[in-house]
């Protein structure tokens, strides 16, 4: 790959993989949270 | 047909059915992903005016696709809200803007990366960066919203009348900026827009095309995690779901 | 209709006669403006010539900032006092409620700033011409300030920690209305011709007077179900 435009290129990229973990791991840790709070008894929630 | 439509809008049958198909499509999605990446730095062939640098198309385009096509379908969803007050399209308003808001920004930042080698500069107040921009500024409005108020179904409803309003509002954003850049400067950026949009040869289009349907496959999947845990925490008093935690 | 008409009637002097009995408060706006748009020139260094060129855009930013000033309160004293209950009741649209009610706030608030613009607008060295296009570009466009601030202020009236958040909800809604605005100044500046951006403007109007109010409405009625 030309030397010139590799930093642009390789930073758009690792962005974009960024964006998508992101994406990928959001849902999965509010789920997580949800659960732990849905197993404790129904009157401490909120 | 709609006797199944509506079934599936319960939230507990939609909650089991987003359960069998998120996983195979993040599969889907992340097998097209990867194939299209390496295809798309590696295998196709550098162009002959941009070099190297247009490979950043590849991860560009699909993200604004996305970041437009997330809005339509949120705001979408807010008419089907607000009309019929079905309450899983106002999960999905809400479950849509994260998702659309961070590729509405990998949008305009990888564009940035592109237009720096390119154009020759990070920004330009184009028509089409502009109401980009804007794109933005309404995601994190209803993100905003959505955050603000207590109770989940009024804060959903707040944003699916600010998503319709929204919607209205990009196009005039896009044709206002067309007229405000025809006012002052020549087209200068509508010739680098052609350097920006070249007649696209076959080895380049393929990994493009596997991006893009990667990219929508890849929404899709964690959209329906997002309207999962919208779901979830609405009915969390319901019996189905006091039955699929394991306490 | 007659009735309906006399309801719209009433909110609109009921706006106005509670506004004048605060006449400090009520100047508050026209002051910021004034405040606002005078700092610009101290930025800059004395007798730069590029405040003239800058002249549309502050005038114009500074509007439209003015007019957002107090539209986080807009709607919370009739939501405290019962009022906006007896809107969603009444057996008139609450839209044209809604309508009544902005267009005295468009009175109240951005009638001053029209008023004066045009001494503003000459102290940052507009010429004549261009300072008539001004006013009449303020005449067309604070409407649609206006009104996309009431949206705004309808949204989040449900949600008391938002104050923040209205300038996030509005600047998307606004800016076509300060691109042509203040565009349509800058082509007055440069003898260009003004219709093209005064006519946007007066479209953009009309979709905030008729479409607005209705989506207003609907956020209230959201925020206080």
């Amino acid at each position: 790959m030309n030397e010139k435009y590799a930093l642009y290129v390789w930073s758009s990229y690792g962005l974009t993989l960024a964006v998508l973990m992101w994406n990928l791991l959001a849902p999965y840790l509010r789920r997580n949270e949800l659960r732990r709070h849905l197993s404790e008894p129904l009157e401490e929630v909120e | 047909m709609w006797t199944w439509f509506h079934r599936l809008a319960s939230p507990p049958s939609f909650y089991r059915f987003a359960d069998l198909l998120a996983p195979w499509l993040l599969a889907l999605a992340l097998l097209l992903l990867a194939i299209g990446t390496y295809a798309g730095l590696f295998l196709a062939p550098a162009d002959y005016q941009q070099g190297d640098a247009f490979r950043v198309i590849y991860v560009h385009v699909p993200a604004a696709a996305l970041s437009l096509f997330v809005y339509s379908l949120m705001a979408v969803s807010a008419a089907i809200a607000l009309i019929w007050r079905m309450k899983l399209a106002e999960c999905a308003v809400v479950a849509a803007a994260p998702i659309g808001a961070s590729f509405t920004a990998l949008a305009l930042l990888t564009g940035m990366l592109w237009g720096k080698p390119t154009w020759g500069a990070y920004w330009v107040w184009d028509a089409r960066l502009t109401s980009e921009l804007v794109l933005l500024f309404l995601y994190m409005g209803v993100i905003g919203l959505n955050q603000a108020y207590s109770d989940a179904r009024t804060a959903a409803r707040a944003c699916a009348w600010l998503a319709l309003v929204g919607v209205v509002n990009v196009p005039i954003v896009h044709y206002s900026v067309q007229w405000w850049n025809s006012l002052h400067q020549g087209s200068t950026i509508l010739s680098l827009d052609a350097i920006r949009d070249p007649k696209i040869s076959g080895a380049m289009l393929w990994p493009l095309l596997l991006m893009l349907f990667g990219s929508f496959t890849f929404f899709f999947a964690v959209w329906l995690r997002r309207l999962q845990n919208e779901v979830l925490a609405r009915e969390r008093g319901a019996r189905w779901v006091q039955e699929l935690v394991p306490s | 209709m007659k009735a309906i008409l006399r309801a719209a009637w009433a909110v609109f002097a009921r706006e106005l006669r509670l506004a004048l009995r605060r006449p400090a408060e009520g100047a508050q706006p026209l002051v910021f403006y004034c405040v606002l748009a005078l700092l610009f020139p101290l930025g800059l260094a004395a007798q730069d010539s590029a405040l003239r060129a800058f002249a549309p855009a502050i005038v114009w930013v500074s509007a439209l900032l003015a007019a957002l000033l107090g539209i986080e309160r807009l709607f919370r004293s009739d939501v405290d006092d019962g009022t906006l209950e007896l809107w969603l009741l009444a057996d008139v649209p609450t839209a044209l409620l809604v309508a009544a009610k902005l267009a005295a706030q468009w009175l109240l608030i951005a009638a001053p700033l029209i008023v004066v613009a045009p001494i503003i607008a000459l102290a940052l060295n507009l010429e004549a011409h261009a300072v008539r296009i001004l006013v009449l570009s303020l005449l067309l466009g604070t409407p649609v300030l206006i009104f996309t601030g009431g949206f705004a202020a309808a949204l989040t009236v449900g949600a008391p920690r938002a104050g923040l958040l209205i300038p996030i909800l509005v600047l998307p809604l606004m800016c076509p209305a300060l691109i042509f605005g203040a565009g349509a100044v800058r082509a007055a500046q440069a003898g260009l011709a003004v219709e093209g951006p005064l006519y946007f403007l007066a479209a953009m109007m009309v979709m905030a007077l008729t479409l607005l109010p209705w989506a207003t409405a609907g956020a209230l009625r959201n925020a206080l179900e």
